[in-house]
């Protein structure tokens, strides 16, 4: 149940990482976007005027909503159509005619001087016809009058608020992913503690169940044959035999429970595919008086370390229940591959296609189970060794097929 | 046979010990570890039957002491048996999980009395056991009466299997292991389980 809070509280701070990345980068990309088309509104005005810059005039009316006063109401006063452009624009522009020669149309401006920025205006010939360059600059190519016009205009403050979106973004994206990871941790214990507490619970009723009742069981066996070895053997004493010897085997069963959660089980150094072929191999008895047959495939040593009494315990569980429902044939192999370890154990079935991996969960009998024995605990039993041991397990049903993998 | 039963739950000693004077066994019953203890030192007991946390005395104290006077000891658990049972420095000649039949316990007395009564050897590879003091001889490791039969089986040739089969070989693998011996115990198919040293 604690790896569960954990995938919760991974998968949600990825899910987070992914919408808040996708939405600041929706929101960038359209400022960044903003920024170049009214780059390219300013390129295309000096275009228009065969190089320089040509001021608007608002008119009455625009003259009246510049001097009302307060915030602008209107983005023209704001953008690249404000009257006060012309004034704080800084670009200049070369035209080239076909030999090469360069004339000065337009330089308004002081970061570069008059033969960089003709050399620049040079450099930008062989590209496409408007774009950045110089990491601030926008540039426009045009012809005009048999000539080729490049304009350049500095943007670096309109560039300047848009570095500051773009910071403030990841800086929100960081805080965003380190808040939202502190609260799903907080948060995380009190939606998990009542899970876990259930978890723990279950887990401590089949424990308590198994082990309250060892003892009257043994009681009333040991009484049992006292009465019959004093007073003879009657129905009710073979009853009660019956029916003891019956819970007997429901509560070994449950026992198998408490043998996953020992941390001090011996970790041992063993041979996994010479474990199942012995389990293997003894369930070939019974599928053969079933007249199902047995395929086993584990040649090949697959030394692990770990409990090797829980792997017995894995490999019995999944024969059994191969061999409980099978209708003709039963596969097992053992295998290794580049350091991953594999037990595939399959039957045919006439269970319909898809995953079933709720047969992992305890007291959990599929559609299948009719009148053969069980509780539903032995896969579930497969799955706690397999998490004890950083595994996976899955099962699933595929053209007639019942595939329970094993990945160690 | 005398019989030191010492078992902290009423009715489960007031039945085993109905069961065991049934069967023709003298049986001193006792609650807890203070008695066993004084019963264990001043009289001629056979065999110690106990429970695994029995009251008053911890357990490696109760089968060292029953391991002094060459005394046989079965447990009586309410765990599986594992590979972490029979691996314990302080192990008795036996292990009887809850629950069990009268005939489990039959079973286990008779098989811990008869080897205790045996002076007898089994070689295994350049070790052997010590049947009647349930322990490869010359050393200090421990066996139960269960890894010696299975022992004996294999020496047979006996096919042995499942999991209470696989517990013990496991256990004794690590105690070959531990004892430095090149002895294990492999699987082969259609053959079954058998004794294999070095590099065979």
């Amino acid at each position: 149940m604690i790896k569960a809070r954990k995938r919760f509280v991974l998968y949600t701070v990825i899910t987070v990482f992914v919408v808040l990345t996708v939405l600041l980068g929706i929101i960038n990309a359209v400022n960044f976007t903003a920024v170049s088309e009214d780059a390219d509104f300013l390129t295309l005005s000096i275009s228009e005027g065969r190089g320089h810059f040509a001021q608007g005039h608002p008119g009455r009316e625009g003259r009246e909503l510049f001097f009302r006063g307060g915030p602008p109401t209107d983005d023209r006063l704001m953008g690249p159509d404000s009257p006060e452009m012309g004034a704080s624009l800084r670009y200049f522009t070369y035209a080239f005619d076909q030999s090469g020669t360069a004339e000065k149309i337009a330089f308004a401006i002081s970061a570069v001087s008059e033969t960089e920025a003709e050399e620049w205006a040079r450099s930008l010939l062989s590209e496409t016809d408007t774009g950045w360059t110089g990491s601030v600059y926008r540039y426009r190519i045009y012809k005009s009058g048999g000539k080729t016009f490049v304009t350049v205009i500095d943007q670096s403050r309109e560039l300047k608020g848009f570095y500051r979106i773009l910071t403030i973004s990841c800086i929100g994206l960081a805080a965003g992913l380190a808040i939202s990871f502190l609260a799903l941790t907080l948060l995380g214990r009190k939606l998990f503690v009542p899970l876990e507490e259930a978890d723990r619970k279950q887990k401590r009723f089949i424990a308590d169940a198994e082990s309250e009742f060892k003892i009257p069981l043994t009681v009333i066996n040991a009484d049992t044959e006292m009465i019959e070895r004093e007073h003879g053997e009657s129905e009710q004493t073979q009853s009660i035999n019956r029916q003891v010897r019956r819970m007997v085997g429901l509560v070994r069963d449950l026992g198998t429970a408490g043998v996953f959660d020992d941390p001090q089980a011996a970790r041992l150094t063993f041979d996994l595919a010479a474990m199942a072929r012995e389990i293997g191999d003894s369930a070939r008895d019974r599928l053969e008086a079933r007249n199902c047959t047995l395929s086993i495939e584990a040649d090949a040593p697959v030394r692990i370390t770990g409990d090797s009494e829980a792997m017995g315990t894995l490999l019995t569980e999944l024969m059994d229940n191969a061999v409980k429902f099978a209708r003709t044939r039963v596969c097992l192999r053992v295998d290794s591959d580049e350091g991953h370890h594999r037990i595939i154990v399959s039957n045919d079935t006439d269970l319909p296609d898809g995953s079933v991996d709720q047969a992992f969960d305890r007291f959990t009998r599929l559609e299948n189970a009719g009148d053969v024995p069980g509780v539903g605990l032995g896969l579930s039993h497969v799955r706690e060794i397999v998490q004890a041991h950083n595994g996976r397990a899955s099962a699933r049903v595929e053209n007639g097929e019942f595939t329970v993998r094993i990945n160690l | 046979m005398k019989i030191l039963l010492a078992y902290s739950e009423r009715d489960l000693l007031q039945g085993l010990t109905g069961l065991l004077k049934m069967d023709g066994h003298e049986v001193q019953s006792v609650f807890d570890g203070p008695q066993a203890s004084a019963l264990l030192a001043r009289s001629e007991t056979a065999l110690l039957i106990t429970e695994e946390a029995l009251p008053g005395i911890r357990l490696e104290q109760l089968l060292d002491a029953a391991e002094e006077k060459r005394i046989p000891s079965v447990v009586i658990t309410r765990h599986r048996v594992t590979v972490s049972h029979l691996l314990q420095a302080a192990l008795p000649s036996a292990f009887l999980p809850l629950p069990f039949l009268p005939e489990d316990l039959r079973r286990t007395v008779a098989d811990v009395s008869g080897r205790a009564a045996e002076a007898r050897r089994i070689a295994v590879g350049p070790l052997s056991v010590d049947v009647q003091s349930f322990r490869f001889a010359g050393t200090s490791v421990r066996l139960t009466a269960g890894e010696i039969g299975l022992l004996e089986q294999l020496d047979r040739g006996d096919r042995v299997g499942g999991r209470a089969a696989r517990t013990r070989i496991a256990a004794l693998n690590e105690k070959f292991r531990l004892l430095g011996s090149p002895v294990r115990i492999e699987y082969e198919m259609e053959k079954g389980y058998r004794m294999v040293t070095g590099n065979d």
